[in-house]
């Protein structure tokens, strides 16, 4: 070999052997630390402030001027439901659920204060409607967004076609809600829906009516696993409070069934019939934990009354809703 | 071609040499990599041997304490409620470990007092540094983005002021756990790695309705510490909180119903969710804090049958006024 070339050689295998054992001692660095390393405890801040951090992903609707993302937009199926809202998922399952979209965004000018937007659609304005009005607050102050809407101290909640929407913010204050009012305007701006008004809750007698108090049940009303899709509403009869209910189904067959089966489970469980209402054809009156039932059929309509402290105010209550039924029916 | 070229010319002597070292670097580099080569691959998190329940954290041949405390500040009904059972000193002692077990499990403000709040986890967490704790961490499974749970919430600042640390969870600090006489735990993925080198266990939860439950007060709380798809657990709520109140032995639970979540639980999400209740409680017993609880959540026992659950399996009393709880008031 020629000498240059073994002198070369010689140099090289030098500069090699300090290159490799340079690369062999950060490989055994990288390899002792990672050992090292706790990653169950976060000393710092890092993650909150990731939290905390401004989303370049797309927002979930066109935002209002001074508002922006605080955080990514979120989504949740019937399976991960639960990982964001926890033990409240099952009312929405039990309603139609079909997705949760979220967001949290903050006011440019107060960037300590932060709204978190939640989008349920629930398949149709009925099942939405279930979870407004099984949730709706007591010293809610109704809001004309859309035929229902509420807004508390804090947040503001509404119906827009099959979507439930609550728009909650991180303080309460009067300065929030009109950010809140645009965000809520902004979504039903921009969310093309075929709404179609709910017809049960007009059914009710207005006299006596609690405002505010029609709920829809989706599912196992009255403990009663068969009755599903019941309209109630609260009503004062001086003193005293009792539950007038409906339900539509499918036909005036099913109607009469799920009466007689409510009925039996009603005596199953301690009820005791007594004589019908004579005024109401093929009623059921039953008197169960020291209050007294009402339950009748008009059509495909199963409706009545329950938790009365006195027949005779079942009784009434009974016979105006049935005479509102009727009159619907006639009319229709 | 070039001279100097020519000089540099490979001798078939050494182009064979060379080639045969190219090809024992090839074939050693081969090795390593076979060598590494996982054909499993790493699998789920939560493999490897089944750990029966969790330590006891309990103090051992204590009696059973509790207070009550009146009052809207948190920060003093707290010390009062401590102080009416011995002091931190009777529960946490010099070059102790402590894990704090919050309910962080949404990220909303304490505004809606759906998680802990965030001044009981500072103030704790002093408390336990002041009576000679080597080291408080702080914890819980939100499931959906910890980190803004514990941030947005103010628990991760508060317990990071205090000096405590943030333990976040992730996929490897969780280990298939069985609960012995247990029907639901079992092999089940439970937060473990946050109770190493632990050994003092403080439960600190807020005061809430609960869809499912009726209520989530103490025991609910270790629901947090449960992975996986823990939602089906949801189809038998009572009895997954009684096991869990089984399997974790804390050393003292803290309630805080200074605000309780009266509706809409365990979200809320409104002021009008919430109701002024100014009670923190202190015990040592984990079922009678949770059957005062219920009080403030006008809820009959009845209704929450996971306290009675509990008590059936000897956990603890659901007849709190049995324990003669200290009544004290802040205000």
């Amino acid at each position: 070999m020629h000498p240059q070339n073994k002198k070369n050689t010689r140099r090289q295998t030098c500069l090699s052997l300090m290159i490799l054992t340079i690369i062999a001692t950060i490989g055994l660095g990288i390899f002792w630390t990672q050992f090292q390393y706790n990653p169950a405890i976060l000393p710092l801040n890092s993650h909150i402030s990731n939290a905390a951090q401004t989303s370049t992903a797309p927002p979930l609707l066109d935002l209002p001027a001074g508002m922006v993302p605080l955080a990514p937009p979120e989504m949740f199926d019937s399976a991960s439901l639960s990982d964001k809202i926890n033990g409240k998922a099952e009312l929405y399952l039990s309603a139609g659920f079909v997705r949760l979209r979220s967001q949290r965004f903050k006011l440019a000018s107060s960037p300590g204060v932060w709204l978190e937007f939640f989008e349920y659609d629930m398949a149709d304005g009925t099942n939405a409607f279930a979870v407004f009005s099984a949730q709706r607050r007591q010293d809610a102050q109704t809001l004309d967004l859309t035929p229902y809407a509420y807004r508390t101290p804090n947040a503001l909640f509404f119906v827009r076609g099959p979507y439930y929407v609550e728009i909650i913010a991180s303080e309460a204050s009067e300065e929030l809600f009109p950010p809140m009012q645009l965000l809520a305007e902004a979504f039903i701006g921009q969310t093309q829906v075929e709404t179609k008004s709910i017809a049960e809750p007009a059914l009710f007698p207005k006299e006596g009516l609690a405002a505010d108090s029609i709920t829809l049940i989706a599912a196992d009303a009255f403990g009663f696993d068969r009755l599903d899709h019941v309209y109630t509403a609260l009503y004062s009869e001086g003193d005293a409070e009792l539950l007038a209910f409906i339900s539509r189904r499918k036909t005036p067959q099913e109607a009469e069934e799920l009466a007689r089966a409510y009925h039996e489970f009603l005596i199953t469980y301690g009820g005791q019939s007594l004589d019908a209402d004579a005024s109401i054809p093929g009623a059921h009156t039953v008197t169960i934990l020291e209050s007294y039932e009402v339950i009748f059929c008009d059509g495909p309509y199963l409706a009545g009354v329950r938790e009365a402290e006195d027949l005779a105010q079942a009784q009434n209550l009974a016979q105006r809703l049935h005479k509102e039924l009727q009159e619907v029916r006639d009319a229709s | 071609m070039h001279p100097e070229a020519q000089t540099a010319a490979v001798s078939r002597r050494h182009f064979l040499a060379r080639a045969v070292k190219a090809a024992g670097s090839i074939c050693a580099a081969g090795a390593l990599a076979y060598w590494f080569y996982d054909p499993t691959g790493p699998g789920p998190a939560i493999e490897g041997p089944t750990t029966r329940g969790l330590p006891v954290f309990s103090i051992p041949g204590s009696a059973t304490k509790m207070s009550i405390v009146r009052g809207a500040d948190r920060i003093k009904t707290l010390q009062l409620a401590l102080q009416a059972i011995g002091g931190i000193e009777a529960f946490i002692q010099k070059g102790d470990r402590v894990l704090l077990k919050v309910n962080a499990a949404f990220a909303s403000p304490p505004l809606l007092s759906a998680t802990t709040h965030p001044q009981l986890v500072g103030e704790l967490a002093r408390l336990c540094f002041k009576a000679g704790a080597a080291m408080v961490a702080v914890t819980d499974n939100p499931i959906n983005d910890p980190a803004s749970c514990f941030g947005l919430t103010g628990i991760a600042q508060a317990a990071l002021a205090a000096g405590a640390k943030v333990v976040l969870p992730q996929k490897h600090f969780f280990q298939p756990t069985t609960l012995p006489k247990g029907k639901l735990i079992r092999n089940w993925p439970l937060l473990q790695e946050p109770f190493e080198g632990i050994n003092k266990l403080i439960g600190l939860a807020p005061v809430k309705d609960h869809h499912r439950s009726g209520a989530s007060l103490i025991m609910k709380n270790w629901y947090g510490l449960l992975g996986g798809r823990r939602n089906i657990f949801h189809q038998d709520i009572h009895n997954i909180i009684k096991e869990l109140a089984m399997m974790v032995q804390p050393t003292l639970v803290i309630l805080d119903g200074t605000t309780s979540m009266m509706r809409n639980g365990p979200t809320g999400g409104s002021l009008s969710d919430l109701k002024h209740t100014n009670t923190l409680i202190a015990s040592t017993d984990q079922v009678a804090a949770d059957a005062f609880g219920a009080t403030l959540l006008e809820k009959p026992l009845s209704d929450l049958t996971f306290i009675a659950k509990a008590a059936a399996q000897g956990v603890g009393t659901a007849d709190f006024r049995a324990l003669q709880p200290v009544m004290i008031s802040a205000e």
